[in-house]
């Protein structure tokens, strides 16, 4: 087991740096781009500005670049020896021109620097670190309500095969893979929080100063982003989890149990359902990458104030150091996602040979 | 290319000779025994599928519908882009069958059209993407672990690269660093179908590899390389026909999603620019046209799921005719 961990780990290794080189082709060919805007003062010439920009390095070979991006202007020195030498950065003074140089500071992608955001003035990590909370809390949410509800109706379908529930459900199912995330955040939102009134129609905690006070404040607003984004995965997680229990309930081991008498309710969501439930770890790695995706939208739609709002308005206020940094976070944390999936999986089932 | 003689008379279908062409012909070869052609089965099957065929309708009701939306709006004297500044936001008016939206523009007219944009642009990147995916899938798979496998290595790398990336940030960031330069690449519609066709093949291309993989070893592709048949024609000519039909399988339920992407991304603004319209951008504010037009919230959401629906239906049929032993695994 620790070897095949470990080996998917170093399997992972060129799966990041791809996404690293990819973010940072695309991030380069961006229209002014990085330089333009770190450089950005109305009272510097255009020429000066160029000149800076040169100096600063956004003229080099971009192989240069990209190390100097991914492992900072800081030296690295593990035990006292130098595995990267880092470099000076020139310093500017008010009118662009060049006064001197410094050590440099940031310490790249590698070491967790993603640089300042151009928007917030922060460093990036910061403001990632501030809004992973929410975006957890979301997601963890809708991942929960879509696997309470959306098991149970899986396995009574495959327990009343044919019957109206299993129809109804079944169509259900299909409609709502086919409903837009953003629409359904919109009708639910006209129809609770307008409509009725009984819902908060966004944001994480009501608008005032107090913020959240009591619990069902918390509740209250996380009802329907949660129903938006949790949706598609009871829709999803039914129709896994009718199959996966349709070929467990074929297996002699179910005849048996009913044999000895035991009563169906026991049969079907002990007995069967422990075993039916073991695909469904196979869901768990795709499932990451989706939520992000998901989570990007229901918090843009609902003003919920985690990491998928924040790319959005990052990519909007075209503010680089913040998209490479989503980009990149959501990368690893797929990857990661998909490996923790499998390792789930061999765990869970011993059958599963580890490949 | 074959010379292959039905024996047996094909009882009960309406193959005509024109029809029979080679290419029907070359996919029955390897159904030994079976005197129909694939094709042929599943036509036969999806015509007793009422539910596929009624959604199978439906779809190309719509695309009619917006095919002839200039025809349409003139014959209601109606405009996408005119605004009727005696009706704003009306909900059904004199001259407005489905109401106007905030500017006074017929939501008819911009439905049909929009519906020709969200259409458009899903068809040609699902057919792109298809073309790109099964074009890269059937050269990794043929090349897989042999001398040239170093091809396979370095795309699936990039496959697994691309994949790693959660699709809405890559279509975001792609879109976002796109959209200022898109004076040099055309009109938003262009642009969109591009990024959805170069980030949309990975699926159809790990599907064809496999299958590659599995038919570069049959009898066939060993006797066309003892005839002395060169790779690109066994790929190209033997393997390639022999994988269309899972395929084909998967475009409707692509077209389907290509439909949500494209409208989540107009919804935010990164997709199609107003003032042309699409599903999606039509609902780009819709938050703000909650109290006086829930008709412009609902009507355009209404046609995406619509369309979706139909298509992943006409998917499932698909499937269904192309593959039953598969459906029934799954059903």
């Amino acid at each position: 087991m620790g070897r095949y961990v470990l080996r998917r780990l170093i399997q992972a290794i060129p799966t990041i740096l791809g996404i690293t080189v990819l973010s940072f082709l695309i991030m380069s060919a961006a229209p002014g781009g990085p330089a333009a805007a770190l450089t950005f003062d109305p009272k510097v010439p255009a020429k000066q500005r160029e000149a800076m920009q040169e100096k600063l390095g956004f003229n080099d070979p971009l192989p240069v670049q990209y190390v100097r991006w991914l492992l900072g202007e800081k030296p690295i020195k593990v035990l006292g020896v130098t595995l990267w030498g880092g470099r000076d950065v020139p310093v500017f003074d008010r009118q662009g021109n060049e006064i001197g140089t410094k050590p440099g500071t940031s310490g790249g992608i590698i070491r967790l620097d993603f640089g300042r955001s151009l928007f917030y003035k922060r460093p990036v990590i910061d403001m990632l670190k501030q809004r992973a909370g929410a975006t957890v809390q979301l997601g963890f949410t809708a991942l929960v309500l879509g696997f309470s509800i959306g098991i149970p109706i899986g396995i009574l379908s495959a327990v009343r095969r044919g019957s109206l529930f299993d129809n109804s459900s079944r169509v259900l199912a299909v409609l709502f893979n086919a409903v837009p995330v953003f629409w359904l955040g919109l009708m639910l939102i006209l129809v609770f929080g307008k409509w009725l009134g009984a819902l908060p129609m966004g944001n994480q905690c009501p608008l005032t100063i107090k913020g959240c006070v009591t619990l069902e404040d918390r509740v209250s607003h996380l009802v329907l982003p949660v129903f938006t984004l949790g949706t598609g995965w009871i829709a999803v997680l039914s129709r896994y989890m009718r199959t996966s229990t349709l070929d467990v309930l074929s297996q002699d081991y179910i005849r048996t149990a009913q044999a000895k008498g035991l009563p169906n309710s026991k049969v079907w969501f002990v007995h069967a359902t422990r075993n039916a439930l073991i695909p469904i770890a196979t869901i768990l790695g795709p499932a990451i990458p989706s939520l992000l995706s998901g989570a990007v939208i229901t918090e843009t739609i609902f003003s919920w104030p985690g990491l998928g709002r924040l790319s959005f308005e990052a990519v909007i206020q075209q503010d680089y150091p913040m998209v490479m940094a989503v980009v990149l976070l959501s990368g690893v944390i797929t990857v990661l996602g998909y490996l923790l999936s499998d390792i789930l999986y061999a765990l869970i089932d011993p059958r599963i040979r580890l490949g | 290319m074959t010379t292959e003689t039905k024996t047996t008379p094909v009882p009960q279908t309406t193959v005509t000779p024109e029809e029979s062409t080679s290419a029907v012909l070359s996919l029955s070869e390897e159904r030994s025994g079976a005197s129909e052609s694939l094709y042929t089965l599943a036509l036969r099957r999806l015509r007793r599928d009422y539910l596929t065929l009624v959604a199978i309708a439906i779809v190309l009701l719509l695309a009619l519908l917006s095919l002839l939306a200039p025809v349409i709006t003139d014959a209601l004297n109606v405009s996408y882009t005119r605004t009727d500044s005696a009706a704003f936001l009306s909900i059904g008016s004199p001259g407005h069958i489905l109401g106007t939206d905030d500017l006074g523009r017929d939501e008819l007219a911009r439905l049909l059209y929009a519906g020709r944009v969200s259409l458009t642009i899903a068809f040609s990147a699902a057919i792109g993407s298809l073309a790109i995916g099964v074009t890269v899938g059937v050269i990794a798979g043929y090349y897989q672990g042999g001398p040239l496998g170093f091809i396979d290595d370095a795309i699936m790398w990039f496959v697994t690269t691309l994949n790693s990336i959660p699709t809405l940030f890559l279509l975001l960031i792609v879109a976002s660093v796109l959209r200022a330069q898109q004076s040099a690449l055309g009109s938003s519609v262009v642009v969109l179908i591009l990024i959805l066709t170069f980030l949309g093949w990975t699926g159809t291309m790990r599907l064809v590899r496999g299958e590659t993989l599995a038919r570069r070893e049959l009898e066939y592709t060993i006797a066309a390389r003892a005839m002395g048949a060169g790779s690109w024609r066994i790929m190209f000519v033997h393997i390639l026909p022999n994988v269309f039909s899972i395929i084909v399988v998967t475009l409707a339920i692509d077209v389907g999603s290509l439909i949500l992407v494209e409208s989540a991304l107009s919804y935010l603004g990164l997709g199609v620019r107003p003032p042309t319209p699409s599903w999606g951008n039509m609902l780009n504010n819709a938050q703000s046209f909650f109290d006086r037009g829930p008709h412009l919230v609902f009507l355009p959401g209404f046609l995406i799921v619509l369309t979706v629906l139909c298509l992943y239906i006409i998917g499932d049929g698909m499937r269904d005719a192309f593959d039953p032993q598969a459906s029934k695994k799954v059903a």
